[in-house]
């Protein structure tokens, strides 16, 4: 028990029945945890008294990787974080290497990351809401989840090549400029997937077995929210209207109209309800920017060796998940003296023990799936 | 593939040129007058950041967030070997607006230990931990103060400069 905390650690017994806490592995392989992280639980009976999270399982060292090449080679590594964000990751290192070498990035370039980064949003909360169902015991939202998801990626092999890890959005603009028929399959998609949304929100929101199952689930308050930098859905749901969109501007997006979806209950039923009014939003956000979008350059011409001046630069963007911050510290060579991955995920995690508490085992899966956290990205 | 019409930058392009937002100098106003005295403005260009001394690094968090600032986006280190130090670095902000600061203190490199601040703010935590983990510096008082991604008996702290892979060899830059 060398990895739990005291309190965690030690089983009580019930005076009444004599029986006595135990623990329980949940993972490191277990399909609810998608990834691989491993969860003790301490349970009497069927009741969570105490829950660890044990982490580092894919840890790569992707900040030391770093320290060894060049600001550009380390974009592909920042798809390797949460792949599921893969172009706003891209679009965060951008930001940091273009605020430290004063890069200015082509109108273009600034509208195909905005709808990237949207089309991205809307990818990643498809797939968490397929598996959403999936993992409360209903096999079908996974499968019209992952319909709908192959016309995003669809669109991102058409443009980049990838399905996952794109590596595309770049210091300095994007790699290259979108295929011809870009705005006209961009658009189709939008007109397709609208209306599911709703057919979603029927299917599984509509679902009673599905309310009983989130509703009062995993409840986090704001005042917890707050102290532990959870970001993203998971604190907006907790009435922490909090988004980098909107705080700290980034892009095109002052240039846009949106709403930022905001709850009150903080519970699995309130994250759930701001992710999928988020995909509303994302399509209307790309919708804006695919109208804006101008002709010309993609990319900013850029010395062939990017040295990072001395200094220490932050970009901050908001990913599916949450706030993804880059920081990043250059020494005047060309590569990182430091770089550090601020991942969402690992923040959102670190509200399971206090919110798992008192609740039954089936409600981990339930809570761990509306946290919608992605293990990758907390071991870096 | 587009015709870049973009002109290249300058060679030795000057870096953040010191243009004086106003929305900046307000900011460092505000950080100052929370840290109070003690507090000394760090010299390196881009995130603002303000030096306090390791000791006085609790205090230092706590009036932070008593000002406001109730977002600590995370805490991590910087390996200064030719200075024999580590630099600590505390990334704070606010949920109410998208301004962000850095808390910088000094730790010594050959006895790293500072105290914890996850009693100001409870994310610290896991972050201390995770630079516990990389650089091997200690938190005193910290709640659990555990390694978090590696294995409790990985040889080494990572981020550490010195630190040499032998198994896969991955820093090929002498520091």
């Amino acid at each position: 028990m060398e990895l739990l905390k005291a309190t965690d650690a030690t089983a009580g017994t019930d005076p009444a029945s004599g029986y006595e806490d135990y623990f329980v592995n949940m993972g490191p392989q277990h399909p609810s945890t998608h990834g691989v992280l491993r969860l003790v639980l301490k349970l009497a009976g069927e009741t969570v008294l105490g829950l660890t999270p044990i982490l580092g399982y894919v840890h790569r060292g992707v900040e030391k990787m770093g320290e060894a090449m060049s600001v550009v080679q380390f974009t592909h590594l920042t798809d390797r974080l949460d792949y599921l964000s893969a172009h706003m990751n891209n679009w965060g290192w951008s930001l940091a290497v273009e605020e430290a070498l004063g890069i200015e990035v082509p109108e273009r370039a600034q509208h195909i990351r905005v709808i990237m980064a949207e089309l991205t949003r809307i990818s990643s909360h498809q797939l968490w809401w397929g598996v959403l169902g999936m993992d409360l015991g209903a096999f079908t939202p996974f499968l019209y989840g992952f319909r709908d998801r192959e016309r995003v990626n669809d669109i991102f092999e058409k443009t980049c090549g990838a399905r996952l890890t794109m590596n595309y959005i770049r210091p300095g603009g994007v790699t290259a400029d979108v295929e011809e028929d870009f705005a006209k399959d961009v658009r189709a998609f939008c007109d397709y997937f609208e209306p599911c949304i709703d057919e979603y929100e029927r299917l599984l929101g509509g679902n009673v077995i599905f309310q009983v199952r989130t509703r009062g689930i995993g409840v986090l308050s704001p005042e917890l929210a707050r102290s532990l930098g959870c970001t993203g859905p998971t604190a907006r749901a907790s009435g922490v209207a909090y988004d980098v969109r909107r705080t700290r501007p980034y892009g095109i997006y002052p240039k846009l109209s949106f709403r930022i979806p905001v709850m009150t209950g903080g519970d699995s039923w309130a994250r759930y309800q701001v992710r999928i009014d988020e995909m509303r939003e994302s399509l209307s956000i790309v919708r804006q920017a695919l109208d804006a979008m101008p002709e010309g350059p993609v990319r900013a011409k850029l010395p062939a060796v990017l040295n990072v001046p001395k200094g220490r630069w932050l970009s901050r963007v908001e990913a599916a998940r949450g706030e993804i911050a880059f920081f990043l510290e250059g020494d005047g060579t060309a590569k990182p003296w430091r770089l550090k991955v601020r991942s969402p995920n690992f923040s959102n995690l670190a509200a399971l023990p206090e919110i798992a508490k008192g609740h039954r085992v089936a409600d981990i899966v339930a809570i761990l799936s509306t946290l919608d956290v992605v293990i990758p990205c907390i071991d870096r | 593939m587009t015709d870049d019409k973009t002109p290249a930058p300058p060679a030795d392009a000057p870096v953040a040129a010191p243009t004086p937002d106003p929305a900046a100098v307000a900011f460092a106003a505000e950080v100052e007058r929370a840290l109070g005295e003690g507090a000394t403005r760090d010299a390196l260009s881009g995130v603002p950041s303000w030096r306090v001394e390791a000791a006085r690094i609790v205090d230092a968090a706590r009036r932070l967030r008593d000002a406001g600032f109730d977002y600590l986006l995370f805490v991590t280190a910087v390996d200064r070997p030719a200075d024999g130090r580590f630099e600590l670095v505390y990334v704070f902000g606010s949920f109410a607006d998208g301004r962000h600061g850095a808390l910088l203190a000094d730790v010594p490199r050959d006895a790293p230990e500072i105290d914890s601040v996850s009693a100001v703010w409870a994310g610290a935590d896991w972050h201390e931990r995770e630079t516990f983990d990389m650089f091997g510096i200690v938190f005193r008082n910290h709640p659990f103060l555990r390694r978090i991604l590696l294995d409790e008996d990985w040889p080494g702290h990572p981020l550490r400069k010195d630190y040499v892979d032998t198994l896969h060899d991955v820093v090929k830059r002498p520091y």
